[in-house]
């Protein structure tokens, strides 16, 4: 009953037969997603899990409108994507801060090129800096943070435009290990917090498994979703989620996927 | 014996840390005490020629003389001027290089005419500048345009073209229009390379002064040179030539400091 209910509602995100391909016509041509098709309902987390150089962020960008697919259609609850627009927001694998804007500023930044005024948005700034437990660090410049901080600035900053979909990038992959622990714990209390939908793009199965609602397998090149795999573990979930027996089989599952495809790139001589 | 050589080290350490004197500071400052010395005795030894060269006592001399008769202010005030003026227009070498490092196009259209100019040794124009500019501030105002807005168009291009790709890309994926993407991205980083444009260009405005007013007019400190060198006023001569050096020293220094005061980030 849930299931049909859920199938009839319109995707927050749904995109069809998406092609990418590099360089078209030239020798050096690229073909880096092939046939991508998915839907994705508000309130899930998915995780984009694929050998390095599969497509993983070809796709996310692709999502995003920062690259045009070669072929195929991407719609927000039912409207076609044309390019970057307020809807999603990107988190970025090497957080991509403006190094001359303050955290405030920062985390500001979608909003004033919005063109909203400064006083109509300062509380809303404030909001999602104290969310990512950034308060008393506004007016510090990104140099001054840690990388752990840094991220929490590049979350808070997509959080500000309260996009339909936030998409997140290896958000975690410049950040050490003990730091990453905590900051996936966090993302998702804000997650659930704020009712977010995520795309989450990541290399490590432990994170994926964590976090996500659903996994995304991806082949390597040309990139094609070639399973899906759904986490029947109930949220809120905390750190002792991973010491639980379906956690570890989950990874397991996933790794015995991920393996084929890992194996195939080794021996095509690119891993 | 690891507690006393400890306690050994704690007093020097605090000590070197009283002094305050930056090490850049003092280091140089040292230097250029001996070299006043040496200098100043091979003069008082009679090493050294009048007629052809001078010593440090007799060049602060003539310097007291210029200042205490206001003489060096009026020069200063006219190649101040000129500088001020031909500095001031070369400034559109910002825009332009905004432009130029933003359009892949007009970077092909003019780069490498930009390049020529830049490396050709424009000094040599000057007669021609007096010829079209006349002998008076107009020709000298020119030439320091001519010189300095090369070097800051060209590092304002490198500025641009060295900005952040996944800046850019960021900016993009949150909206930004082209006129937010140069305001927000694009100008703040290339600051720190304007600036540097800015300091390599004072140093070729003060050449065009400085030999422009050599080659036409009566008046500015290129002239008051030429007109000592004339005279053999040799003392005189270099005493015009200190005043020159410690200008371009202090504008450059204060550049460094404005360039810390614009790039807060880049303070580390």
């Amino acid at each position: 009953m849930t299931e049909t209910l859920v199938k009839t509602k319109i995707p927050i995100l749904q995109f069809d037969s998406l092609n990418v391909i590099y360089n078209e016509g030239e020798p050096n041509q690229v073909h880096a997603l092939k046939d991508v098709s998915g839907e994705i309902h508000e309130g899930e987390f998915i995780s984009i899990i694929g050998p390095s150089g599969c497509g993983k962020s070809t796709m996310l960008h692709t999502l995003d409108g920062l690259l045009q697919p070669t072929s195929g259609t991407i719609f927000v609850n039912g409207s076609p994507v044309h390019g970057p627009d307020g809807d999603r927001a990107m988190v970025f694998q090497d957080f991509a801060l403006m190094p001359w804007q303050t955290v405030y500023q920062n985390v500001e930044f979608g909003l004033r090129l919005a063109g909203k005024k400064g006083s109509e948005i300062h509380d809303k700034v404030m909001h999602y800096i104290k969310l990512v437990g950034l308060d008393g660090f506004e007016q510090k410049y990104p140099h001054q943070l840690s990388g752990g901080m840094k991220q929490r600035v590049g979350i808070a900053r997509g959080f500000a435009v309260e996009p339909k979909v936030l998409l997140m990038d290896e958000p975690f992959s410049a950040i050490d290990e003990q730091t990453r622990e905590i900051m996936q714990e966090e993302v998702l209390k804000i997650m659930l917090h704020e009712k977010k939908t995520v795309i989450f793009i990541t290399h490590s199965i432990d994170e994926a498994v964590f976090l996500s609602s659903r996994i995304f397998l991806m082949s390597v090149r040309p990139g094609q979703i070639v399973e899906e795999v759904k986490i029947d573990i109930p949220y809120p979930r905390t750190l002792e989620t991973k010491l639980l027996p379906e956690y570890q089989e989950y990874k397991q599952i996933i790794w015995d996927h991920l393996k084929g495809e890992v194996r195939r790139q080794y021996r095509r001589g690119e891993a | 014996m690891k507690k006393v050589d400890l306690a050994l080290h704690v007093p020097s350490f605090s000590l070197k840390k009283r002094k305050r004197i930056p090490q850049s500071f003092s280091y140089p400052s040292v230097t250029l005490v001996i070299i006043l010395f040496v200098w100043e005795l091979c003069g008082r030894l009679n090493l050294i020629d009048p007629f052809m060269f001078s010593w440090p006592s007799k060049i602060f001399a003539k310097a007291q003389d210029f200042f205490a008769t206001g003489e060096v202010f009026k020069h200063l005030a006219v190649s101040g001027m000129e500088v001020g003026f031909g500095f001031a227009m070369a400034l559109i070498g910002i825009p332009i290089g905004l432009m130029m490092g933003y359009w892949k196009k007009l970077e092909l259209t003019f780069d490498p005419f930009v390049t020529a100019l830049y490396t050709t040794p424009m000094i040599a124009l000057t007669p021609l500048f007096v010829l079209w500019f006349g002998l008076e501030t107009l020709s000298k105002v020119m030439m320091v345009f001519a010189l300095s807005i090369f070097p800051i168009l060209i590092n304002t291009m490198a500025g641009v073209k060295m900005t952040d790709i996944s800046l850019i890309k960021a900016a993009r994926s949150y909206g930004a229009s082209e006129r937010q993407m140069f305001k927000e991205v694009i100008f703040p980083s290339a600051i720190p390379f304007i600036i540097t444009g800015i300091r390599l260009a004072i140093g070729r405005a003060l050449i065009a002064v400085v030999v422009a007013e050599m080659l036409a007019g009566n008046i500015g400190i290129g002239f008051a040179i030429r007109h000592a060198s004339e005279l053999f006023h040799t003392a005189e001569y270099l005493a015009y030539v200190v005043v020159l050096m410690v200008l371009s020293v202090l504008l450059t220094e204060l550049l460094k400091k404005f360039e810390k005061k614009l790039a807060p980030w880049r303070d580390r």
